[in-house]
Order: structure tokens, then sequence, then C-alpha cells
């Protein structure tokens, strides 16, 4: 299986480094050098799933398209920022494989009109 | 235009209900230092910010805040979801009940509701930005308070995810700020 721990593990530019996706989504952030521990409270890492694959890379392209806002010609971050957003489209495509709708414009081969299997609130993580 | 994904930023899988909590967790919904407060400020600051770096940053923290107004809300929900009418009036909740009842409503823990004068726009690049900044401090602080108030792993882990969330957009505020002190503001 890909392993999701290392992927673009031991990347960084100039001085600075990020955490791999799903790593970045246990933590809330994604620059190393920006993580801020509270007291002895560790966050837990999160465990491989298909959603949380999902999430991982979401959060990487939400917190690498911040950074980038503020570092706009910091080419290296962008590379990362794009393979992200390969890997996200991947996920999504397997979701519309399996006629998971993940928003409106998901594609989906019913022929009726169904609501969505789960609300994220009603979702059992 | 937005779109719904979905999808929660940050799993949630809390099991145990604890009106206490959901009680507290109030003040980072709708309280004055609350994730729609901060939707709502960023939201309608990214507007007239002077150039696409101060627009972008606006628009972009503005929309996750969103997500996180849904993590806020389903906590809140699944903590109180399975109370019965004496445990709401044991912890003071009656009064939340008698108007709401088991809804999610905008309001900090005291049932005060939320109010727009949380937030503001005061014309000022640099005064908005310096307000930004203020905010995610005192919402940083306020997520500490919460995760000193509670021993449920399954509210604490959401809670260090948001709180970092706060630190990472201080620090694109700051790097804003910057921007626009070099450039003359």
């Amino acid at each position: 299986m890909f392993n999701h721990y290392n992927y673009f593990d031991n990347y960084g530019s100039r001085d600075t480094r990020f955490y791999v996706a799903l790593q970045g989504l246990s933590k809330g952030n994604m620059s190393q050098g920006l993580y801020d521990n509270f007291g002895n409270y560790v966050p837990r890492e999160l465990p491989y799933t298909d959603e949380n694959a999902l999430r991982a890379y979401a959060f990487a392209i939400v917190d690498l398209g911040l950074y980038l806002d503020t570092h706009p010609n910091e080419a290296n971050v962008k590379i990362l920022y794009d393979q992200y957003v390969a890997k996200y489209n991947e996920i999504v495509k397997k979701m519309e494989n399996s006629n998971k709708m993940l928003n409106i414009t998901t594609p989906n081969t019913d022929k009726v009109w169904t609501w969505p299997n789960c609300f994220p609130w009603e979702a059992k993580n | 235009m937005w779109q719904y994904n979905k999808l929660m930023q940050y799993p949630l899988n809390i099991t145990k209900k604890d009106l206490k909590m959901a009680k507290n967790l109030l003040s980072q919904y709708g309280g004055p230092q609350g994730e729609l407060g901060a939707a709502l400020r960023y939201l309608n600051q990214r507007i007239t910010m002077p150039d696409d770096m101060g627009r972008a940053v606006l628009n972009d923290i503005g929309t996750e805040e969103l997500a996180h107004v849904e993590m806020l809300q389903t906590m809140i929900y699944l903590l109180m979801k399975d109370a019965t009418i004496d445990e709401l009036k044991k912890e003071g909740l009656d009064g939340w009940f008698t108007e709401h009842g088991k809804d999610i409503f905008p309001a900090n823990n005291e049932a005060i509701s939320f109010t727009t004068d949380y937030i503001s726009s005061v014309g000022d690049p640099i005064a908005n930005i310096v307000e930004d900044m203020a905010a995610e401090q005192k919402a940083r602080a306020v997520y500490e308070h919460l995760i000193l108030l509670t021993d449920n792993q399954e509210v604490i882990q959401p809670l260090l995810f948001l709180r970092q969330r706060e630190v990472v957009h201080y620090e694109r505020f700051k790097e804003l700020l910057e921007h626009y002190r070099k450039m003359g503001y």
C-alpha cells in the first residue's frame, strides 16, 4: 500500500520544512517551524483511512495555499502544493467511481436523486 | 461562490455526552472570540484589502473559519444530543432548552446571543489586520482554557487542532502586516 506517512518526507526548501499531510492534519499545521505545542498535550497521530487521506490532502492544500499567499515566490512549496492537489483529485476521482458525492459537482450515475449517504455532523469517523 | 464539501475538516468522534463542555464550547461558536465572528470579520474585510495578497489571505482564512464553525456546531451537537431534560436542568441549560430545544444557536456559554458588535471593519488595512491578529491570539487563549476544562481526549484532540490553526493564522496575518508596512501603509 502507498505509504502516506513517508510521502514527500524529508522535503524542505531553503529554511522551511513541512510535515507530511497526515501528520500536518494531526497537528493542525504543515510548517514544522510554526508548530507550537500546548503544555504537555500531545496531538494524536490520526490513523490512515480513505477519509483521513482525503482530509489530509485537503488540509495540506489549505495550509500550503495559505503559506503561498504570503510567500508567493517559493517555487519549491508551489511544487509540493501541486503534488497535493494531484493526490487530492486522485481520491476524489475514486469517490466518483463509487458514487460517493463530495459536493454538488461530483458526477453521479444514480438514476434517481439521493440525499448524501451521511452528512459530516452525523458521520462516524 | 462557495461549494459545500461533505467532509469535516478534522475527524470528530465524540461518543460521550458532556453538557458542561457543550455549554463551554458555545463560546468558541457564537462568543466574542468565536469562529462565527472570525469568519464574518475576515469575509467582510477581504473586500477592500488593497492588493491581491491581502484579498487572498483574508478570503482563504475566512473560508477556513467556516469549516471551524461547522466543527464547533458538530461538537456541541454530539455532546448534547443524548441528554435528558433532568440533565439539561442540572447543568443550567433549562433556559437554553426553553428557547432553542437542542438546536444549535450562535450564542456564548452564558446564552448571550451572537452580535456583530464582536467584529469590526474600520476602513484601514493596518487597523483591520492588527485586529485580526488580536482575534487569533484571543481565540488561541480561549481554546487553551477549553482544553484545560476537560479530560476527554475526544474533545481535547479537535481543540488542539483548532488551537494550532489560530497560531498559523496569526503568523500569516503578521506576514501580511509586514508586507503592508513595507508598502508604506
